[in-house]
């Protein structure tokens, strides 16, 4: 699940709650599109997380299956994590940058699906210093 | 301020003050960095002088507000692309045909507006994706499956309005064929309702697809006679189990008896979505393999074929899906090998047998699309697999349609593959190729030719082979059933009968529903009367 902070637990629980589908999560419905950011900094990861959840680890999850996290296997050899939210290198810039340009089969995705609030926040969240 | 093809920079000023009225002024997209985000992002002509870009984007959240947006580009004749969640990737992503129309992105528009697990239907928003639905439907237990297309990223609307297509059991499988009821916002902003919808107070708008009088929903696919807001879909309820088993076969030719004894499988409902393939794709980087397939065609068929007798790998095989009764599934599996044990010698592997539903842990590693899962496993195609090799930036699908039969399979081999070699490039097919078996009552022999970022040139000649295999499939009556927007004026001129008469009825009809031509100017061929060549 890649629960990175103690506050985010019951995020987290809450989620697993579904349990017995492999793709669980919110419904983009439910996870909304943030006008503005979160004030306090726990509220902004927190809101990356159900960013990341929803965006990225369809395709950057845990799993080996998962073409984000084979294709950064591949390109990295283990040299640096597959998986995003094991990096400890992703700076707030980096990732902004990935998600609005794409890069290689990952296509660039619009602010009706990330809003620059919830990248900001999903950028916070896979910063070094969320760790 | 990139402005429409037509349309003065003041009128389109004005449009865009009353589309900001419309949907909130943060939901209007003028800014280069935001509208560079509605190009193809696997565009065959990125970087190219000729690559469709678009002058803005509105983004209404409910239907009153797609009236109100469609109104405005009505009374300023301004172009409009509706999208659903864009991701149409391959076959042209969130792009229009026309360059500088503003594209009516629907994403936002995302409820679920109901799910009856009792009569088995679902009625959405364009902006709800497989996701979301699979989600909607699993957190509160009910007990359908959807029919999910590879990325589970893509809008069932979205999807079926392009004759996308899934994985599971028969005509579930045909999204477009499994819908049922459409609302609709016509070119002068009025909402229309089809089948059982156009009946106030009814309640089957899902249920009955026809209500009276003529059926209408096609002209809302692979068309341009305005913004579908709704749609009905009928969901498969869930089965107790699902067995997959394989065939294998020894002789290249034995694909025409292994098909026609599959077709009866299938179109008798026994099977669910049969995977043809080949045992020899494990074995295509084997040097003498390789060798084998450098030979002109023929040559390389029967050596291909001396090669896998002589290596006991069989030549063509298939997996068959059941899905049902415990008890049914294993009688149907039986009955299958009772059938396809007449071609001589067959054999046959039991893969798996599953009872729904089942823990994350184990659909981890099967096939989840055959069994409604969506996911975004199809990516590993084209993606980087060693260090030093970036992989694909993307792809464009090829896909003929071509006859439901083994004749057909060898003869679309042959085709493609020696139309490949004329173009002296790398065959995207070989003798032992099998077809896509999505289409309930088809075949597609569909590739994917790759797409790259930064080298223009290798999209040129890309372009080319596809333009050759799309000419070369169409003069032996083979034509696409989907393509990206810049080869859709290419496929649509091959359906050609009686002097392009499908095409004229089109535009006899666009001209009276759509006469300023503001909706998807140019999809699926069919341009506004001001825009004819």
């Amino acid at each position: 699940m890649g629960c990175r902070l103690f506050g985010l637990a019951l995020l987290c629980i809450s989620v697993l709650s579904y349990g017995q589908v492999p793709e669980d999560g919110l419904t983009s419905r439910e996870l909304g599109i943030a006008a503005s950011l979160p004030e306090s900094r726990v509220a902004i990861l927190a809101r990356g997380e159900q960013v990341y959840d929803y965006w990225c680890k369809t395709c950057h999850g845990a799993e080996a299956i998962k073409p984000g996290t084979g294709a950064l296997q591949a390109k990295y050899q283990g040299n640096v994590p597959a998986v995003l939210v094991e990096r400890n290198d992703l700076q707030p810039d980096f990732v902004k940058l990935m998600v609005r340009q794409g890069i290689s089969m990952m296509p660039f995705f619009r602010p009706t699906e990330i809003s620059n609030p919830d990248l900001e926040a999903l950028a916070a969240f896979l910063a070094p210093d969320a760790r | 301020m990139a402005v429409p093809p037509g349309v003065s920079e003041r009128d389109f000023s004005d449009a865009l003050g009353e589309f900001e009225r419309a949907v909130g002024s943060e939901w209007v997209f003028t800014q280069a960095e935001d509208i560079a985000l509605y190009r193809d992002a696997y565009s065959p002509l990125q970087g190219e002088d000729s690559e469709i870009l678009v002058s803005a984007a509105v983004a209404p959240e409910t239907t009153e507000q797609v009236q109100a947006v469609v109104r405005t580009a009505n009374r300023y004749r301004i172009p409009i692309y509706p999208i659903s969640t864009g991701r149409n990737l391959g076959y042209g992503g969130s792009a229009p045909n026309l360059s500088g129309s503003v594209v009516l992105d629907l994403k936002r528009m995302n409820r679920v507006i109901e799910v009856d697990d009792k009569r088995h239907f679902a009625i959405v928003e364009p902006g709800v994706s497989y996701f979301d639905l699979y989600r909607h439907i699993q957190d509160r237990g009910l007990k359908v499956w959807i029919d999910t297309p590879d990325p589970g990223w893509g809008s069932p609307i979205g999807n079926a309005l392009d004759h996308g297509v899934g994985y599971t059991y028969g005509l579930y499988r045909d999204h477009f064929n499994s819908h049922c009821g459409m609302e609709v916002v016509l070119p002068n902003g009025e909402i229309m309702r089809t089948g059982m919808g156009a009946l106030p107070g009814s309640d089957t708008w899902a249920e009955y697809r026809y209500g009276f009088g003529p059926h209408v929903d096609g002209l809302f696919s692979q068309g341009n006679f305005g913004v579908v807001t709704k749609m009905g879909f009928w969901l498969l309820p869930e089965p107790e189990a699902y067995l997959s088993g394989t065939v294998t076969v020894p002789g290249r030719n034995d694909i025409i008896e292994l098909i026609e004894i599959v077709n009866q499988l299938e179109h008798t409902g026994l099977i669910g979505m049969p995977n043809y393939g080949t045992p020899l794709q494990a074995h295509l980087r084997d040097p003498e393999v390789r060798s084998i397939l450098e030979q002109p065609f023929a040559a390389a068929a029967q050596a291909l074929e001396r090669w896998a007798r002589g290596n006991d790998t069989g030549y063509f095989s298939c997996e068959l899906q059941f899905y049902g009764p415990k008890e049914t599934v294993q009688a149907n599996w039986r009955y299958a090998q009772r059938l396809l044990g007449e071609i001589p010698g067959a054999r046959f592997t039991m893969n798996h047998e599953l009872e729904f539903p089942l823990t994350a842990e184990q659909a981890e590693g099967l096939h989840k699309v055959a069994l409604g899962i969506p996911n975004l496993e199809i990516f590993n195609i084209g993606r980087r697999t060693e260090p030093g090799t970036p992989g694909w930036d993307g792809e464009v699908w090829f896909s003929p349609i071509i006859p439901k039969s083994g004749a057909a399979v060898l003869e679309a081999q042959e085709l493609f593959t020696e139309t490949f070699r004329e173009l002296g490039m790398p065959s995207f097919t070989h003798p032992a190729s099998t077809p896509a078996t999505w289409m309930y009552r088809t075949f597609i022999f569909i590739m994917g030719l790759p797409v790259s970022r930064s080298d223009i040139s290798a999209n040129q000649r890309m372009r080319e082979a596809f333009t050759r295999l799309a000419n070369a499939g169409a003069e032996r009556g083979w034509g696409e059933y989907r393509t990206p927007p810049v080869f859709q004026d290419l496929v649509m001129s091959h359906y050609s009968f009686n002097d392009h008469a499908l095409r004229r009825f089109s535009e006899t009809l666009k001209d009276a529903v759509d006469p300023n031509g503001i909706i998807s100017a140019g999809r699926g061929g069919i341009w506004p009367k001001h825009l004819r060549g």
